[in-house]
């Protein structure tokens, strides 16, 4: 029983502009919290890192003027297909900085800020005065590699860069999957009731019983050669389910609310009333948990990179863990990547309780 | 009260036959037998003979389809037989069964402290909710709760096994010393008590932030309902109140809980053998996997979905009888 | 020494938005033995004053100034330590909903056994001979078994017995009452009211006695404290108030109630009495004068009853009277065919049970019930919870599917048509439902929720043309065109409740079911949405089934009865005629258990007090 402050039963006077939408309620209630904010904008610098990685760290130039035309080598980062062949073919590609001036003295490039490469060592000479990555032991960080090399001599700082496209990529896409699924066998089980719900409830039960990472372990390793895509596409496939019994409560629930029944009298078709009726009502709890599913997703992506399996990507922050796993000395290849990790999944979860808050301020405590 | 139960029953063997199906079906289809990669790694003058060949691929079911394969494997398993290990090439149920108890040791333990120990946090962060003490605790279980436990494991590790080399504080991994064997009992039981406190430390730090913090937001909604109200009304005390009232009726979604978290539990100990070097289930698993040992993997994949299943019993046990409106009906 | 002596309270509530004057400057006295009953609807603070004695005031909410003496010693400035052994043990309280007042996970007994070990120095076996005994003092049969029951296992009465019983337990000097009947059934309620008199005259109990309703107030009070916005407006002697009101918003509050004998057919409503000015901010109530004429007026607007042919008023029936002073009561000619015609309507719900969930039983909502309504009519359903009258009104408009029997509309049977042709036949009848709250969709505008159902049925030639529509609607039922814009949640429960009799008017039906549609509604708001639903039906010549547990309300409403229980029709007639001839002991019981607020009934009742309490002292 809340103690809520009574009204009296005199007719509200009414304004006469618009009044904004639930959403943009819960968008200014959001704002006001600051912890939130500052995970949102947490995760919006990722993305900005991720999206502009090759413009950030890399050894290829952004922008280059070779032999009269103009390419965009970085984006060769994004899909080797997208780098011209003209620079294999000139041998150019391996060291953009000797070779562009030595095949054509009149070219000119714009740099990334920073130079190195997340999928090989920089070797000397590419750098004036540099005598290429360290190897091994010897990979502290330092000027040239401010987070380090493997055991391979590959920068760390311009792998996780360029690992947060993946994390955020795996985020984003499977638990939009999960939550499509989800959302759909959710909705119709909470709708439909009867013999419907009974089924697809058992569904949902038996998929909440199985030890997940077992069963994605097992189907990671039938593919021969897993991408990011079979990955997200597993992870979705699998991470469903919370989504699912989520909407269907939600469904259960509203369907019995009395506009329901006002809209069927009214003569609305099933597919208008789930849609149009019940579904945007539904939205607003089910947010949370999706949010919640884009943080587990990335744990679960980085989970099996560090055990070795999954996308055989070399920017994924589990591989460097991985790594960082056979050689406990170089305690930089543990703490970067999950310092990233930790502060991702934080920030993720802080959005989550945000929004919670946000859309259903009744929740907050009160103070007996 | 019964008829639930044995609905349960009926509903989780069904289960496990679904999930032991799918998983057969996904090995059947991996890249390569464990006859082929076994071939690649011996030399030349090992080489078997190709009658020899068929002779294995009749034995492992290789030369049937699929569901004929799970079907036989199925029918073995109901005669006790869960075939033999190819790599091992001893009994599956002897391979598996030396290193259950291991994984159980080590999750066991782990879920009864996490449950435990979350209790009392809850019960805390709810009567000083608000106050200096309970935020900072909070706020720390909060961050706790993002690190991801290979990270966690692998900081431990680092700190516990490399740079405290040398120190009588060392702790490293794995489940034995080197000098196992020469020990007394009480050494061996010591022994192995020391290694397990880094793996058993994180894997219970992850869900004792987690169900504390269930525990605290499930019982600020309890405090607020009339029955609590009533109580009050009756001249309970706030200890009363929150300890007899509202903890009592926090229990039953904290129980549904529990077989809720228990799938992603089991999963997690596979990457916590991993990082420990722990000889459990799960690095038996890995291992398993990447040798196409499908007897092994059918196993293991049974007993890691059996473990699930009984615990999942458990709680649905524990919650018919922690709420009374299942028991009597 | 009064037993409890209010001054000055002042409890206010410290919100995001603004300070919340919940009770301003209240002050009242309890005398020993005496019954205050504080009347008042939603908003009044009576609520918060009594938790406010209690000292149970949670959230943002702060008794600011105002002593609370109690035998004298002030409970506001009184240690927790010191003010809990009074709760429940000098002072107890009793809360209005039984369903989820105790403890699901605790027996019953368990909780009043609790209360009795707190309070008193006994042994748990004495504790628990005394609930056992409690139990029988307060009616529950089988004390000795029920004290081991869950709450689930029993019904919301029984519930509320119970918790009566925990009140009572440690013999509580003052037993404050905060609306504990408002959720049960009449005739349960005239039972537990019946005991708390008893009650509280054997044990010489003082009792506050918190309610909405006048009617309940005449039955048990002895002072009588009107609230309004926080504010005191009127409070004195239970027989000067209901004979003599003096304020202007208690005598608008007597007014709109619409008693079982009225004569009334719009009912006068608080604004008829009274202004309230918020123009400076603070709320300034303004009395309005009433003379005689405007009295006379609502008994004369409007149309008289449209009665069933056959009923010919007779002096059996009482209508005589009626129909001497206004020749308006029309009976329909003998070939007249009925709009609706209901033949064995049935709705029964399978019961399963069991491991593969077999069907092992039914529950026969509806069994077998038949009525005509003709146009232009209105056909009540009056019944107590259970009896299946709603469940009737949603199957005659298929939302529950129909177990067997016809409904012929215009002459075809909706029971038997296929979906299709029953969508384009739902403009016709509409529904308006109880929850105000529930029934708008809270994400969609006013406007979206009026020119959607127009544009499902072509209704208007262009989206300009249907929300001119609207706006038309909206002014038909007092609101503005200002509130098109608006979200539900900005509404309050009346202004709601008729937005949502605005969507059911926008495709134009001819019979419209009202499901409990102004139970929700406070007594004041209530008037004011019968008199709406009475007026639009003369002018739009509407059809209506008038579902309501309230005898009086149906009565009001309607031109026939359907008296239901068990899923039956029990009686049938003119109203007038069921309520002055009842036939069956079902309506006869139904009537008496309504609240009487008869002043010689009240005096009577009054007399009755004295004397108990004058015996006890003896």
């Amino acid at each position: 029983m809340p103690e809520s402050p009574p009204h009296h039963e005199a007719e509200p006077r009414v304004p006469v502009t618009q009044s904004p939408g639930f959403w943009a309620e819960v968008w200014s209630r959001f704002r006001k919290q600051k912890l939130a904010m500052t995970a949102l904008l947490f995760v919006g610098l990722l993305a900005i890192l991720g999206i502009f990685s090759p413009a950030i760290v890399g050894t290829k130039p952004i922008v280059c003027d070779y032999k009269g035309g103009l390419y965009f080598p970085a984006m060769g980062y994004f899909r080797e297909s997208w780098e011209n062949p003209i620079f294999i073919t000139d041998g150019v590609i391996y060291n953009y900085p000797q070779k562009l001036k030595e095949k054509d003295p009149h070219s000119w490039a714009i740099w990334p800020l920073i130079y190195q490469d997340p999928l090989r060592r920089v070797r000397a000479g590419e750098i004036d005065g540099y005598s290429g990555n360290p190897i091994g032991m010897a990979g502290k960080p330092s000027r040239h590699n401010l987070f380090g090399t493997n055991d391979l001599g590959e920068d760390v700082f311009a792998k996780m860069i360029h690992g947060t496209r993946i994390a955020l990529l795996i985020g984003f896409v499977s638990t939009g999957i999960a939550a499509v699924i989800g959302i759909a066998i959710g909705a119709i089980a909470g709708f439909f009731g009867g013999w419907v719900d009974w089924f697809l409830s058992r569904i949902i039960e038996v998929m909440m019983c199985i030890p997940t990472l077992v069963l994605i372990l097992a189907l990671i390793s039938i593919i021969e050669k897993p991408t990011i895509w079979h990955l997200m596409v597993v992870i979705g496939a699998f991470g469903w389910t919370g989504i699912a019994r989520l909407t269907r409560a939600e469904f259960l629930k509203l369907r019995q609310l009395e506009y329901v029944a006002a809209a069927r009298a009214l003569g609305f078709r099933w597919s208008r009333l789930m849609f149009r009726h019940i579904l945007p009502n539904a939205l607003a709890p089910v947010i949370v948990p999706i949010t919640f599913g884009i943080a587990a997703a990335i744990l679960l992506e980085t989970t099996l990179g560090f055990l070795g399996i999954g996308a055989p990507d070399k920017t994924s922050w589990g591989r460097l863990l991985n790594e960082g796993k056979e050689n406990l000395q170089m305690w930089w290849l543990i703490v970067f990547p999950g310092t990233a990790i930790f502060l991702t999944v934080l920030a993720y979860n802080l959005i989550g309780e945000g929004i919670q808050q946000s859309t259903d301020p009744t929740l907050k405590a009160s103070k007996h | 009260m019964l008829n639930y139960l044995i609905r349960r029953i009926l509903f989780g063997f069904g289960t496990l036959l679904v999930i032991t199906c799918a998983v057969y079906a996904l090995v059947r289809h991996m890249p390569g037998t464990p006859l082929t990669l076994d071939l690649a790694e011996m030399s030349l003058d090992q080489q078997i003979s190709s009658s020899e060949m068929k002779r294995l691929e009749r034995q492992y079911h290789l030369d049937r389809p699929w569901y004929v394969g799970y079907w036989l494997w199925a029918g073995n398993l109901l005669h006790g037989d869960l075939g033999r290990s190819i790599k091992e090439k001893k009994p599956v149920s002897r391979v598996i069964g030396e290193r259950v108890p291991r994984t159980l040791l080590l999750s066991g333990t782990s879920l009864i402290l996490s449950y435990v120990l979350s209790l009392p946090l809850g019960l805390y962060s709810t009567a000083r909710s608000g106050r200096l003490d309970e935020r900072v605790v909070s706020t720390f279980l909060y961050m706790l709760y993002a690190v991801p436990t290979f990270v966690a494991g692998l900081l431990l590790l680092v700190f516990f096994y490399k740079d405290l080399a040398g120190t009588p504080f060392q702790l490293e991994p794995g489940m034995f010393s080197r000098n196992y064997s020469q020990l007394s009992t009480a050494g061996q039981v010591l022994d192995i008590a020391k290694h397990m406190i880094l793996p058993v430390v994180c894997f219970t730090y992850g869900s004792l932030a987690y169900y504390s913090r269930f525990i605290k937001s499930n019982m600020e909604e309890v405090v607020r309902q009339d029955y609590i109200r009533t109580a009050k009304a009756k001249g309970v005390g706030p200890v009363r109140v929150l300890l007899h009232h509202a903890f009592r009726n926090t229990l039953i979604p904290y129980v549904t809980m529990i077989g809720l978290t228990l799938p992603a539990l089991i999963g997690g100990s596979v990457v916590l053998e991993y990082i420990f070097n722990w000889p459990g289930m799960g690095t038996l698993y890995l291992q398993a996997l990447s040798q196409r040992d499908y007897p092994v993997i059918m196993g293991l994949t049974l007993m890691f979905s059996a473990l699930t299943l009984l615990g999942q019993l458990l709680a649905d046990v524990l919650y018919a009888v922690v709420d009374p409106r299942i028991s009597y009906q | 020494m009064n037993l409890l002596d209010i001054q000055d309270l002042r409890t206010y509530f410290h919100t995001d938005e603004g300070v919340v004057k919940a009770v301003d400057d209240v002050s009242l006295q309890l005398e020993e033995g005496h019954t205050l009953g504080i009347v008042g609807e939603s908003g009044s603070g009576k609520s918060v004053t009594s938790l406010s004695i209690m000292r149970l005031l949670a959230g943002s909410a702060k008794i600011e100034t105002g002593r609370i003496a109690f035998l004298g010693q002030d409970l506001v400035g009184l240690p927790e330590r010191e003010m809990r052994k009074i709760r429940g043990g000098n002072i107890s309280m009793i809360f209005q909903e039984p369903m989820t007042s105790l403890n699901p996970v605790f027996t019953t007994g368990s909780q009043v056994v609790e209360a009795i070990l707190l309070h008193q120095d006994v042994s748990p076996a004495e504790a628990r001979e005394q609930t056992i005994a409690l139990y029988d003092e307060v009616g529950i049969p089988n004390p000795q078994q029920r004290v081991d029951d869950y709450p689930h296992q029993m019904s919301g009465g029984q519930r509320q017995r119970v918790m009566i019983a925990m009140a009572l337990s440690c013999n509580p000097k003052v037993l404050i009452a905060d609306e504990p009947t408002t959720a049960l059934d009449v005739t349960i309620q005239k039972q537990i009211l019946e005991m708390i008199r008893e009650l509280r005259d054997k044990r010489g109990m003082s009792v506050i006695f918190i309610t909405h309703d006048l009617g309940v107030i005449a039955e048990i009070a002895d002072d009588v404290a009107v609230m309004f916005g926080g504010k005191l407006v009127e409070y004195g002697d239970v027989v000067q108030i209901f004979s003599a009101p003096q304020h202007a918003y208690t005598k608008g509050l007597l007014a709109c109630r619409p008693k079982l004998e009225t004569t009334y057919r719009r009912l006068p409503t608080v604004s008829d009495f009274m202004e309230v000015d918020q123009s400076d901010g603070t709320p300034r109530l303004i009395e309005k004068q009433v003379d005689e004429a405007t009295i006379k007026q609502f008994e004369t607007r409007g149309r008289g009853r449209l009665l069933h042919p056959g009923s010919l008023p007779t002096a059996a029936t009482g209508l005589e009277t009626i129909a001497e002073e206004n020749s308006d009561v029309v009976v329909l000619p003998d070939d007249s065919i009925p709009l609706l015609d209901v033949q064995d309507l049935k709705v029964h719900f399978p019961v399963r049970r069991g491991l593969l969930q077999r069907v092992v039983g039914k529950i026969k909502a509806v069994d077998g019930i038949s009525f005509t309504v003709y146009q232009g009519q209105t056909l009540g359903l009056v019944g107590e919870s259970g009896c299946g009258k709603t469940t009737t009104g949603r199957a005659i408009l298929r939302l529950i599917e129909p177990t067997s029997g016809k409904v012929h509309y215009h002459g075809r049977d909706l029971a038997s048509l296929s979906r299709r042709k029953l969508r384009t036949l739902r403009r016709q009848l509409q529904i308006i439902f109880q929850d105000p709250y529930g029934s708008l969709n809270p994400r969609m505008t006013v406007e979206t929720a009026l020119v959607e159902p127009m544009r499902l049925h072509a209704i208007g030639t262009s989206r300009a043309d249907r929300v001119d529509r609207a706006v038309a609607l909206l002014e038909e039922v007092d609101l503005d065109a200002a509130h098109l814009r608006r979200y539900p949640h900005e509404f309050s429960g009346g202004q709601r409740q008729r937005i949502c009799i605005a969507r059911a008017l926008t495709t134009e039906p001819e019979f419209l079911v009202c499901d409990e549609s102004v139970s929700a509604l406070d007594v004041s708001v209530q008037a004011q949405v019968l008199n709406l639903l009475k007026d639009l039906q003369e002018r739009r010549q509407l059809t209506y089934i008038f579902i309501s547990h309230d005898l009086s309300v149906v009565k009001f409403m309607s031109d026939m009865m359907a008296v239901m229980n068990d899923g039956n029709i029990v009686e049938f007639g003119p109203s007038e005629s069921i309520y002055a001839n009842p036939q069956q002991a079902y309506t006869q019981k139904l009537i008496e258990a309504t609240p009487n607020d008869d002043i010689d009934h009240i005096r009577q009742l009054k007399q009755q007090r004295l004397a108990a309490l004058k015996e006890r002292s003896e």
